[in-house]
Order: structure tokens, then sequence, then C-alpha cells
């Protein structure tokens, strides 16, 4: 297709069948069609094929560690609860009653004993068991019915260093295979210390009227924003702008996740207003240097962000995590923690919660800067005409390197799309459910 | 927590009253409580308070939960089911969902045993 066509006269209503996904993302020109994130039925399609089907973040196993201990959130638009059993086992429950539908949790948080729906009394177990109901005498006479069957529907759960994962498809292959050599990566901020690592201080919950993509795609790869989108937001915090780093720089995807950075060590951790965190980074690396090598150790406080596909990201510089929950194709809620080691000094753990709330939260200066921009990316296709003209996605083509020690597919420069274009490659993979993962 | 214990009641002097021997005085822990299962008459909870112990029937007066395996909060059990609260020691029904009492029994000690008189 032409660059400059306009179907005057498309169909209301094209099916979605693969040749239709495919001309939406072409890969080999690096270009995407604006409608993936404005079309109701491709999102649709992407609950059923993405959202319902991959690995997705659930919680970090110290927001749950006692008996009883529960989150709410959400996997795409199913909502879910993550509850630590009786067992000590973390299961994963449809918060939805099997019996008229309605949630059984509305906390976004807390301990319980059983989650009781408000409708009808019907009553489950912290593990997602039918334990009983109101008027439980009258299903004793109803013919065929056991409350053995009538759980919560329950996903399938795993967890890696702490992050707890699960997936609706019973049949997925497991977590590790799924996050592939990007646990390599991921240990940088997971394993760079022997206590391991916790969520501290709650959650930031926000909203913000974009497709849940153009953040996730943001957060694998785009390197290229900061110094102009960010300008004035890191004149404020560092008193410069933000300059291209020094040395080597690198995009690096593993099966659609996707990881962009210097080597610079302590860049993004240097943007919190006060030092304590940054001054933690610096003393620290020789002893990170001995559990996970040089170049990871100059990736800890580094400047970079990254995307575990589909909507699970981080800063690992600043130690934010956030899911982007998809609301429908022009609504995305944002829900943001900081991450510390466990045994890092209480000073440093509120260093790092203050200079996240102060740079990426709702009203983080760094934050808002980008929420602005995704909104005008997604509500702008409102037009007919301006939906149909194709996005450039072509920089860094052929900047694939070999690396003697970075794993997974390695890009040179971290000013490229190649990580979104991985990203793409994914989400294309998936809808059209076609080919392996790369 | 429940410990699932099959007592078949003996003969009494008075028609249709047993006596069952529960377990020894040393058994329980003060919080902790048990499930008796007979096969004439439902289920009774033995619970174990600081200042000694307590029968209540075991089902709850409101659905079908089994209250040896509730939370007992003071002189309180909570249903594991919904959570409606009985008075361990009078069997007062507390709160909603809770609204009909328990009924409850009284025991017998008699060298460091728990017997309990009932009616079958």
């Amino acid at each position: 297709m032409s660059l400059s066509e306009i179907h005057f006269h498309a169909p209301r209503s094209e099916p979605l069948d693969n040749a239709r996904l495919r001309s939406l993302i072409d890969l080999d020109h690096g270009l995407i069609d604006r409608r993936i994130f404005w079309d109701q039925a491709l999102y649709e399609l992407e609950l059923e094929r993405i959202f319902a089907r991959c690995w997705l973040f659930i919680c970090h196993e110290s927001q749950i560690p006692n008996k009883g201990d529960f989150v709410a959130t959400s996997m795409g638009e199913d909502p879910v609860i993550a509850c630590c059993g009786d067992d000590g086992n973390i299961r994963v429950l449809l918060n939805s009653c099997p019996h008229r539908g309605n949630r059984v949790c509305f906390a976004d948080e807390g301990n319980t004993r059983q989650f009781v729906c408000n409708y009808h009394g019907w009553s489950f177990a912290r593990d997602g068991s039918l334990l009983g109901m109101h008027e439980e005498g009258r299903y004793r006479e109803c013919v065929g019915f056991e409350k053995k069957d009538w759980g919560l529907h329950k996903a399938k759960v795993a967890t890696y260093k702490g992050l707890v994962f699960a997936t609706f498809d019973q049949e997925a292959g497991s977590l590790d295979d799924y996050l592939g050599d990007f646990r390599w990566y991921l240990d940088v901020l997971l394993d760079n210390d022997p206590g391991g690592t916790e969520f501290i201080g709650g959650s930031l919950t926000s909203q913000i009227k974009s497709n849940w993509k153009l953040p996730a795609e943001n957060f694998a790869g785009d390197a290229y924003h900061a110094g102009w989108t960010h300008n004035s937001a890191a004149q404020a915090m560092l008193g410069a702008s933000v300059s291209t780093p020094q040395g080597e720089t690198f995009h690096v995807n593993v099966n659609g996740h996707g990881w962009e950075f210097a080597l610079d060590g302590v860049g993004n951790v240097a943007t919190f207003s006060d030092r304590t965190a940054l001054r933690y980074v610096r003393s620290r690396q020789a002893e990170i240097i001995k559990r996970l090598g040089e170049v990871r150790t100059k990736m800890v406080g580094a400047i970079s962000s990254a995307n575990v596909f589909p909507n699970f990201s981080f800063l690992p510089g600043h130690s934010t995590f956030r899911v982007w929950q998809p609301k429908g194709p022009h609504k995305t809620e944002v829900r943001v923690w900081a991450l510390v080691n466990k045994n890092a000094p209480p000073e440093v753990k509120e260093a790092y919660r203050k200079g996240v709330m102060i740079t990426f939260s709702p009203t983080g200066v760094f934050e808002c800067d980008d929420g602005e921009n995704w909104e005008h990316a997604t509500n702008v296709n409102s037009g007919f005409v301006t939906r149909q003209r194709k996005l450039h996605y072509g920089l860094g083509m052929g900047s694939d390197v070999d690396h003697e020690e970075l794993k997974g597919n390695v890009s040179a420069g971290m000013i490229s799309d190649t990580n979104q274009r991985a990203f793409y490659a994914e989400w294309l993979r998936l809808m059209t459910q076609e080919g392996q993962m790369s | 927590m429940a410990l699932q214990n099959s007592t078949r009641p003996k003969k009494n002097k008075k028609d249709k009253e047993m006596t069952v021997f529960l377990c020894k005085f040393s058994d329980m822990f003060a919080g902790e409580s048990r499930k008796f299962t007979f096969t004439n008459r439902p289920p009774i909870a033995l619970f174990r308070l600081e200042d000694g112990y307590f029968a209540t029937d075991d089902t709850c007066t409101h659905a079908a939960g089994s209250l040896s395996e509730g939370f007992i909060e003071g002189d309180c059990v909570v249903c594991p089911v919904h959570p409606g609260e009985f008075d361990i020691r009078t069997g007062r029904a507390q709160c909603f969902p809770a609204e009909k009492d328990l009924a409850v029994y009284s025991l017998r000690i008699a060298d460091d045993q728990i017997f309990l008189d009932i009616e079958v």
C-alpha cells in the first residue's frame, strides 16, 4: 500500500483474519498501522489472544507474605485476586462469583479469612474453593450440584525471584521458557543482593487516556524520547539536559521483552533529587561485580528502561515497576511500585520510595511528560484520515550485533526502534497465532 | 485444627442420655477446638478457652459451616464460611448472619478426663 493512500470506501467492519493482521505490522519497512491503537475489534482480540494467554505480572511475593494476605489486580480486563493460602502457596483467582458473577473482593489489598459474595453469600476459601452459601440447605436438594465444582476460577501461577506471574492458558509453557534469557537481565534488579527484593510503600494508581501498547513499547525501547520529552524535567532534577550516554549502548530483546540501556552505572538513579540511592548503588558496585559481573553491574542504576511482554514495565535505574492495565482501546490503568533490596538500609529504601514518587508517579516530573504524549498519540486517531497514516518504526534497522556476553537479540545503540519492532513482532505472532517466539 | 474423633456414646442411667468421654484435660491448649462426630446426632465442637472447656453444636445455625474449623476471638467463635459469630460460653448469636443461637452442652471433669452428658 502506498503511504499516501487513503481508503475512502473501506468496509465498516473488515474481518480480522491473519492477512489483515499481518497488513498492520510491516516489520520489513518499519511501518505500523495506527488502527492497532484505536480499533475496538483489535482490542477485543488482544484480550483473547494476548492477555488471556500470556504470562502476566500479578504482584511481588513481598506484598502477600502471610496466610490470607491478598492483592486485587487484573489480567487484561479480567479481575483477579492473588491470595496467600493456608498452605503458603499463592493462588490467582478470578474475582467473579460463579453464581451470578458479582465481584467477591472490592479491596485493593488486605488480609482475609474468606471471600464472600455480597449478592447471595457464596463464600470462598483462600484457595478459591467454595466453602458454602446462604440457604445452603436448598443446595443440598439441588440435583447435580457439587460444591467442589463451583470454586473461583484459577489461573496458572509461577514466580521468578519474588515476582509472581499468572496465565489463564493452562496449556501455556513454563514461565522460565516465557522469560527465557530475559531472566539474565532481570537478575540485574532481582539478584544483585543475596537477600532478595521487596516492594515498599504501597502502590500508586492512575488512569491515562492512552492505548496500553504506547507506554509498553516506550519502556521496551524508547530511549530516543528522553532527551526531548524530558528535557525540562531533567533540567529541574539534574540541572542539565539529558545527554546521550558516552560509550556503548544497546537494545536487547527476548521473546518480545525489551531492555534498552547504557552502561553508565548511575545515570537514572542520579535523577532522584536526593543522592542517598545514588551513593548506595556506587557503594555496592564491587560487591555486585562478584555476583553479576562487570557488564550487568553497570546496568544497575543506569539510563535504561524495560518491558516484559505484554504490559509489565520497569525503569531499572529508578527501580520503579508498573503494569499498564488495558481498560478499553483508549484507556489504561497505571499501577506503580518501588522495588528495593530487602537488605538495603531503611534510609535507602525511603530514598527510593520518595525518588519514584518525585520522578515516575502520576505527578512525577518525568511521568507527566509521558502521559501527555501517549494520550495524544492515541486520541488523535479518532480522525478518519489520521488513523490511516502509517507510523515510522524504522530506526536502527540492521543494527544487530554479536556480543560475547549480552544474551538474547542484541543491537547496538539505544536510540533505536529495534525493541519496539520486536514488541510488535511478538504482538503479531500472538494475534495471528502463527510462528515461534524469538 | 479440628481433630476428627468418632465416639460412640455409652448408655447412662437415664433413658436417652449418654455420657461421652471427649479427651483428657491436658490434651488441648487454650484457643484450640476439636470436632466430635456421632452416628446418631449432629457433631459437637469442643473449645478450650483460657479458663476451661466448652462444648457447642459444631454446625453453624446459619448455613453449614463447621465451627470447630472457625476462628476463636476472645470468648467467641467466628464461622469459617460467613463471618457469623457465637459466644462459646452461652451459644448466643452475636451478629449477622448468625441469628439463631447455638446449642451449648455442659461438661463434667473427673480425674483429668472430660465427659459430655448428652441426649441422643
